[in-house]
């Protein structure tokens, strides 16, 4: 593609425009003549012929040389007065191609801690004022606007020479609540670099200027980040403007939790949270409200610890089942970052857990459902798990939705409809635990086989096995932790299926091994809903060949925790994880085609219709507009049916900026504070120093031919 | 001692410092002119410097009687101890030499730069009543005209001891406030001097050289024996101005604003030009021709000016 003809206009512009009133010195060198020359001495002269004689030989040489000195000192001071008004010649391209050669690339970081206000202005706007700064000064430069944070985006697109549209995209970029990303920076500056090669080949200098507070959670950088800073610093001039005020303390609430992960209601949950203080510490502590469903139901005053977390819990009794918001929030405390002194938690207060178990065999469940609800007084039970026990010849006819988890006990073979019953249950939202028994194959699970995040690879030799919890590391396994009375290390185990993690499956967890290495629980999530599959059967029914139990495990005291924490896993941690997001993750749920329209409810109380898609009967519905931390109601209809709580990712929250001395050299040597003047804009040419240098050398020559002429030579 | 190159050729221009009594400096010191003459007369005689007009003539032709003022050294001591009398004996070169004094009283020898302790007119004034007093203590006659774009005053030659007295008081009211022509006086001179003599002309020198040339020229067709002693001050011979300078000039000539590091050699240059041109043509004309300047001693002066009379 040929560029349109365009006309070069250049002018010449003056940074300190005041300066120029220096140029009236210019004039000294007059005056001082004039003055010099009323200063004279007299003498009566006898030989005047003679003088004037010699003075018609030297007349014309004595005034070129008269006039050449006064000419000289007269630049002088003109220079240096020119150069202290910082004039620099300024080139810009009319018409549509333009001629630039260099590529101004602006990136603005829109991390959440760049909304630190100190004495009433924030670093978002001092970055918003240097960027425009920059563009206005960028005439004739081919422009580039990156708005940066958790993703790094071109504004613009192909680079534009109208400082305009740079102008109107830097007015429509906002603050995130997201944290800034600098591997995404820099590979969205390394692909509009790459981008402005090929659709602008006369670009020949790139340059990049980052309005960013440099704050060192963004800007640390592992290696193979340094590598691609390095990169980028090799392929364009980086500028990096600190728009850092020195507010370094910071308080904000980096957790939300609930225990036990499935709500009860009328049941006592414990409500943690976490406030981590980022330098000082207030010295008279911070109060710190707990608010459900809008209204404050408990409060308490922390002392906080500096650099440092401070965990608070609160106990609560939810009267109320259903889906609830919880809010914690630092109150009356001002440190300059208001927006992570809160944060929010969407739990689902349950009347009770209902489980349905399927008994491949007679039996096959009856430890399960014992172990989900004891009838032992001291067992402590109180009936919150309700399970319910079907032959596995009644999958087909039981509606799964109403249960929060489904266990498979020795199920051997399952029919098409039934698998594909099952996967549907747990790609919205259920929780599936499949306890392989006699019998069982994977082939002859169907099509749950898609399900399962492990291969079944047959049964291991008969032998004397123990479990591996490997350190309890696993919320599942993790309350066994310094319970070496919990009979969990004891449970012997003479056979078990031989269980493989299917690559293709990453996210699959292993809860529990056995110390041949092999897996014993496993767990993983699949579409909305989780999946655990364990090697071992669920009840002392299945016998090896010598009709010895396959292991101890349905017996051990142990077995009870372990099946309450895969339930509460499969059916709480998941679920909790699935509503509660970081800002910028996707919310997801389940869709009916029944289901018309459905709406969302933004944190702010804006109410906007979704689109659904038309074509299936079901499916999940992606929302991906999280951009703003708080709860998230979507609805169908008047009827709600999901709920979010979106969060801050907190890292942003630490306020100490990065040593830039640390960074690639190449950005920390152009690392500028915002109240230093900027450096001279793109096309703009500074003329200072050279008028300063040009100015040194006429002193030179001043001060030699003053010299010379003195002496009379020439 | 300074000496100036002008054009490859050496000229030299001395000024030495003098260590002698007859230092213008001293001498300026000296109120009256006769004062001044008789200690430089006195003093140069006294030294190694001999007249050479002394006694030209040896031949005794009479006595005549003593005058106060006389020379003792031509006293007849033998008639005087025959007679009590005081008589000098009178040789025959005694009344042969007639000294002619033309001293320049134009306004530009009025000039004394601040290392001259005595103006051009000064100097010459002193060098003028100096000679007429060796020439009539030698008996010689001596006459004296003052000038200067005219003929001021002119005394009449004579041989009286007493004549030295008017020589001086003409020289005392010589104001120098008019312009030099020396050309026009030297023609005029010329056909006034009726005897044949010896012209001595003190003067810068400084105005028409071509028609002072001419004026010469005249003064040597009427046998006159002519000797130029050019007087200059020091610093028109060095031009040692460094700063801003405005140069007022004498004899109604312009001032001249001048920065003189930047004219000096140019300066020098036409003087020395200037300078040329007079002693080639006084050379032309077989003219005695002695640079001067006014911080020279008088004795070296006058050796200079008495040694040239004596080599002919």
């Amino acid at each position: 593609m040929t560029l349109p003809v365009t006309s070069s206009l250049a002018a010449l512009e003056f940074t300190s425009l005041p300066m120029l009133g220096w140029l009236a010195t210019a004039a000294l060198p007059w005056l001082i003549h004039r003055l010099y020359r009323r200063q004279h001495q007299t003498t009566p002269w006898a030989a005047v012929e003679l003088l004037l004689s010699a003075m018609r030989q030297r007349a014309r040489r004595v005034q070129l040389q008269q006039w050449l000195l006064l000419a000289v000192r007269t630049a002088i001071l003109t220079l240096v007065a020119l150069a202290v008004a910082e004039p620099a010649l300024r080139t810009w391209a009319v018409g549509a191609g333009g001629t630039a050669e260099r590529h101004r690339i602006i990136v603005v970081d829109q991390s959440y801690s760049m909304g630190c206000q100190q004495l009433g202005t924030s670093r978002w706007q001092r970055a918003q004022a240097h960027a425009h700064d920059w563009i206005e000064s960028s005439s004739g430069d081919a422009l580039t606007l990156i708005g940066w944070s958790k993703q790094a985006e071109n504004l613009i697109g192909r680079p534009t020479f109208d400082t305009s549209v740079a102008l109107a995209a830097l007015e429509d970029l906002r603050l995130t609540q997201t944290s800034g990303d600098l591997p995404a920076a820099a590979r969205a500056v390394l692909g509009a670099i790459d981008r402005a090669k090929v659709e602008m080949p006369q670009i020949r200098t790139q340059q990049v200027v980052f309005c960013t507070d440099l704050s060192r959670q963004t800007w640390s950088a592992d290696e193979s980040e340094r590598l691609l800073l390095e990169a980028l610093a090799e392929r364009a001039q980086v500028t990096i403007v600190n728009v850092a005020d020195d507010q370094r303390d910071n308080i904000a609430v980096t957790n939300l939790a609930i225990e036990p992960a499935i709500t009860l209601q009328q049941r006592e949950a414990t409500i943690t949270t976490t406030l981590t203080c980022f330098g000082q510490a207030p010295p008279a502590g911070v109060r710190v409200e707990i608010l459900i469903e809008g209204r404050l139901v408990k409060q308490q005053q922390l002392d906080l610890r500096s650099d440092g977390e401070t965990t608070a819990r609160f106990t609560h009794r939810f009267v109320d089942e259903g889906v609830q918001t919880v809010q914690v929030v630092v109150a009356d405390h001002d440190d300059g970052l208001a927006i992570d002194d809160k944060r929010w938690l969407i739990v689902d207060v349950r009347p009770n857990v209902r489980v349905a178990c399927f008994a491949g065999q007679s039996g096959a469940a009856r430890d399960l459902a014992r172990a989900l609800a004891p009838r032992d007084s001291l067992t402590g039970n109180d009936g919150a798990i309700q399970p319910d026990v079907f032959s596995v010849s009644r999958l087909g006819e039981i509606e799964l939705s109403n249960y929060a988890a489904v266990l498979l006990s020795s199920v051997a073979e399952l029919s098409s409809r039934e698998a594909a019953g099952l996967t549907e249950y747990v790609r919205q939202g259920g929780g599936l635990a499949i306890f392989l028994g006699q019998g069982s194959t994977a082939e002859r699970l169907g099509d749950l086989r898609q399900v399962l995040p492990v291969k079944v690879e047959g049964l291991q030799e008969p032998g004397e096995y123990r479990f591996d919890p490997q350190e309890y590391r696993h919320p599942v396994v993790s309350p066994f932790r310094g319970q070496a009375q919990s009979g969990l290390l004891g449970v012997a185990v003479s056979q078990f299926f031989r269980l493989r993690l299917r690559d293709e499956r990453p996210s699959a967890e292993t809860v529990l091994k056995f110390d041949t290495g092999d897996p014993a629980l496993v767990v993983d999530h699949f579409g909305l809903g989780q999946v655990a599959v364990s090697a071992l059967p669920g009840s002392l029914e299945a016998r090896t060949a010598s009709g010895a139990p396959w292991s101890s495990f349905a017996f051990s005291p142990s077995f009870l925790p372990v099946i309450h924490e895969l339930v509460a896993y499969l059916v709480g941690d998941r679920w909790l994880r699935r509503r509660n997001l970081i800002v910028g993750e996707p919310a997801i749920f389940p869709w009916e085609k029944s289901n018309r329209v459905a709406t969302v409810r933004s944190p702010e109380g804006v109410e906007r219709t979704l689109p659904l898609p038309g074509a299936e009967d079901r499916g999940q519905l992606e929302f991906r507009e999280t951009d703003e931390q708080g709860a998230y109601r979507f609805s169908f209809g008047n009827r709600e049916c999901a709920r979010f709580a979106i969060n801050l990712d907190g890292r942003d929250s630490d306020l100490m900026p990065i040593d830039p001395a640390t960074l690639p050299s190449d950005f920390s040597a152009n690392t500028v504070e915002s109240s230093m003047a900027l450096p001279i804009a793109a096309g703009e040419l500074s003329l200072a120093r050279t008028l300063l240098a040009a100015a040194g050398l006429l002193l030179l020559l001043e001060i030699s031919l003053a010299w010379m002429l003195g002496r009379g030579w020439g | 001692m300074a000496d100036f190159q002008c054009n490859g050729r050496h000229s030299s221009l001395t000024m030495q410092t003098s260590q002698s009594n007859l230092d213008p400096k001293m001498l300026a010191e000296l109120e009256g002119l006769e004062l001044r003459a008789r200690y430089i007369v006195d003093g140069y005689l006294s030294g190694t410097h001999r007249s050479t007009y002394r006694g030209q003539s040896v031949e005794f032709t009479e006595h005549r009687e003593y005058t106060p003022g006389d020379d003792l050294r031509y006293v007849d001591w033998k008639v005087f101890g025959k007679t009590d009398k005081v008589y000098l004996k009178q040789f025959e070169a005694e009344t042969n030499l007639v000294c002619y004094l033309l001293v320049d009283i134009s306004e530009s020898m009025r000039y004394q730069s601040e290392v001259a302790a005595l103006s051009k007119l000064e100097y010459a004034q002193s060098l003028a009543a100096a000679l007429g007093m060796i020439v009539l203590r030698q008996r010689d006659s001596v006459s004296l005209t003052t000038c200067d774009d005219q003929v001021r005053d002119l005394v009449r030659e004579s041989s009286s001891p007493a004549h030295l007295h008017q020589l001086i008081d003409v020289m005392r009211q010589a104001v120098g406030r008019r312009k030099s022509a020396l050309g026009p006086v030297l023609h005029e001179i010329s056909q006034r001097f009726r005897r044949r003599g010896i012209v001595v002309l003190l003067s810068d020198l400084l105005g028409d050289d071509d028609a002072l040339l001419t004026g010469l020229k005249h003064l040597r067709h009427a046998r006159h024996e002519v000797i130029l002693l050019q007087l200059l001050d020091p610093a028109e011979i060095d031009f040692p101005f460094d700063r801003t300078t405005l140069f007022h000039g004498l004899e109604l000539l312009p001032d001249v604003l001048v920065e003189p590091r930047g004219v000096r050699q140019a300066y020098l240059a036409e003087l020395h030009k200037f300078l040329d041109r007079i002693q080639v043509g006084c050379r032309s004309l077989q003219i005695e021709y002695e640079l001067l300047t006014t911080d020279q001693p008088f004795d070296e002066a006058l050796r200079r000016v008495l040694t040239k009379r004596r080599s002919r």
